[in-house]
């Protein structure tokens, strides 16, 4: 498990997950993350400037050219740093929501 | 019917949402922005369309950056329109009425929102300042407004401060707020020092004919100020007397006589 101390946002959360697969620019990103929450999760414009130019000095992305000649859109992908990060972030979600279902079910002791 | 305008209208970064609401509206009555700048804005009539403006504080960006941080805006459908202060950028989408009003925000989470507001350049005091740390070295009436001038432009930058870290994304209606009166008071106090530098009167005494000694002058004094003795020489080849310096601080009420005594020699 990487190093790293603090919750992914909602947003850092998505867009990583959504270049975890391929590299994507950044209206896919924004796209698949409303897909993926079935509407209910919206990264605007600012918030994803912000967040892919925050990633990118962390490490946890990079900007890679996409394809398509002339028409071709700025894509990112994720590095060997982000998908630790988003790993570690999965696990953790996966132990906070098994200790919710052990509360809901009744048998934490 | 005219089809441009420039309305003067002062931009505070206190109150961005306020503007974007003003934008908003102004739009709705048919008048589009064409250029953003602090003081004045300009717009071009056009009733076909209503847009829905964004504003947004990024600090300076390089060639690079500029061009990636257009293309994110412009890949949901903003239009960049202009850019002031250089660091904010005003964008605008046409509006949808089938769309949410979430469409129209950029920045849709708080961390964000919250980040993009500290990038925010905010101050109105520091011009003043030197003169607060003048009156402390030098407590003369013209600086004493200046100093209180000074006081008060930081009472107004904490109130915007405290403003801004209130604002949220969405357009905001306009209200006046008491820091408004700043560019007005501003100016107040330079008018007020410089005619009180103007009306402060210099005494003078003609030192011709006084006997070597300890001697006294009365003054009337009219405004209550930091008056310092000085001695102008007199005319030819007399010998110059020496005089003790004295100061007189009058900041009791006025006008009054003041006596002030100088040791002639």
């Amino acid at each position: 498990m990487s190093d790293r101390q603090e919750p992914l946002t909602e947003s850092y959360f998505y867009i990583l997950l959504c270049l975890y697969d391929e590299p994507r620019h950044g209206y896919a990103v924004m796209q698949r993350a409303a897909a993926l929450s079935g509407g209910k999760v919206r990264i605007g414009s600012g918030t994803m400037y912000g967040a892919t130019g925050n990633m990118m000095r962390k490490g946890w992305i990079e900007e890679c050219p996409g394809d398509g000649g002339f028409t071709r859109r700025r894509e990112y992908r994720l590095t060997d740093a982000g998908r630790a990060i988003l790993l570690d972030e999965i696990e953790r979600l996966r132990q906070l929501s098994r200790a919710a279902e052990l509360v809901m079910e009744g048998d934490a002791t | 019917m005219r089809t441009k305008k420039t309305t003067l209208h002062v931009f505070d970064p206190a109150t961005f949402d306020e503007e974007l609401f003003r934008l908003n509206v102004l739009s709705e009555e048919g008048w589009q922005l064409t250029e953003y700048h602090s003081l004045y804005q300009k717009f071009r009539r056009d009733d076909s369309v209503v847009y829905r403006y964004a504003l947004d504080c990024q600090g300076s960006l390089s060639v690079h950056d500029f061009r990636r941080y257009r293309e994110e805006y412009a890949a949901q459908g903003w239009e960049f329109v202009s850019q002031f202060r250089e660091c904010w950028y005003v964008f605008r989408k046409p509006l949808d009425l089938s769309l949410p009003e979430e469409e129209y925000l950029i920045y849709t989470d708080e961390p964000s929102f919250q980040a993009m507001k500290r990038t925010v350049p905010l101050s109105l005091s520091t011009a003043f300042l030197f003169s607060f740390v003048n009156f402390l070295l030098t407590p003369e009436l013209g600086w004493l407004i200046y100093g209180v001038t000074a006081i008060v432009m930081l009472a107004f930058d904490l109130m915007r401060r405290r403003r801004l870290k209130r604002s949220r994304p969405v357009p905001t209606p306009r209200r006046w707020h008491i820091w408004q009166l700043a560019f007005p008071l501003a100016v107040l106090a330079i008018a007020l020092s410089i005619l009180v530098f103007h009306v402060r009167a210099d005494y003078t005494l003609d030192l011709r004919g006084l006997q070597a000694g300890v001697q006294s002058a009365e003054f009337t004094v009219k405004l209550p100020d930091f008056y310092g003795l000085e001695f102008y020489p007199y005319p030819g080849d007399a010998p110059r007397p020496q005089i003790s310096p004295v100061q007189a601080i009058t900041w009791s009420k006025w006008p009054c006589v003041r006596k002030i005594y100088f040791t002639f020699r």
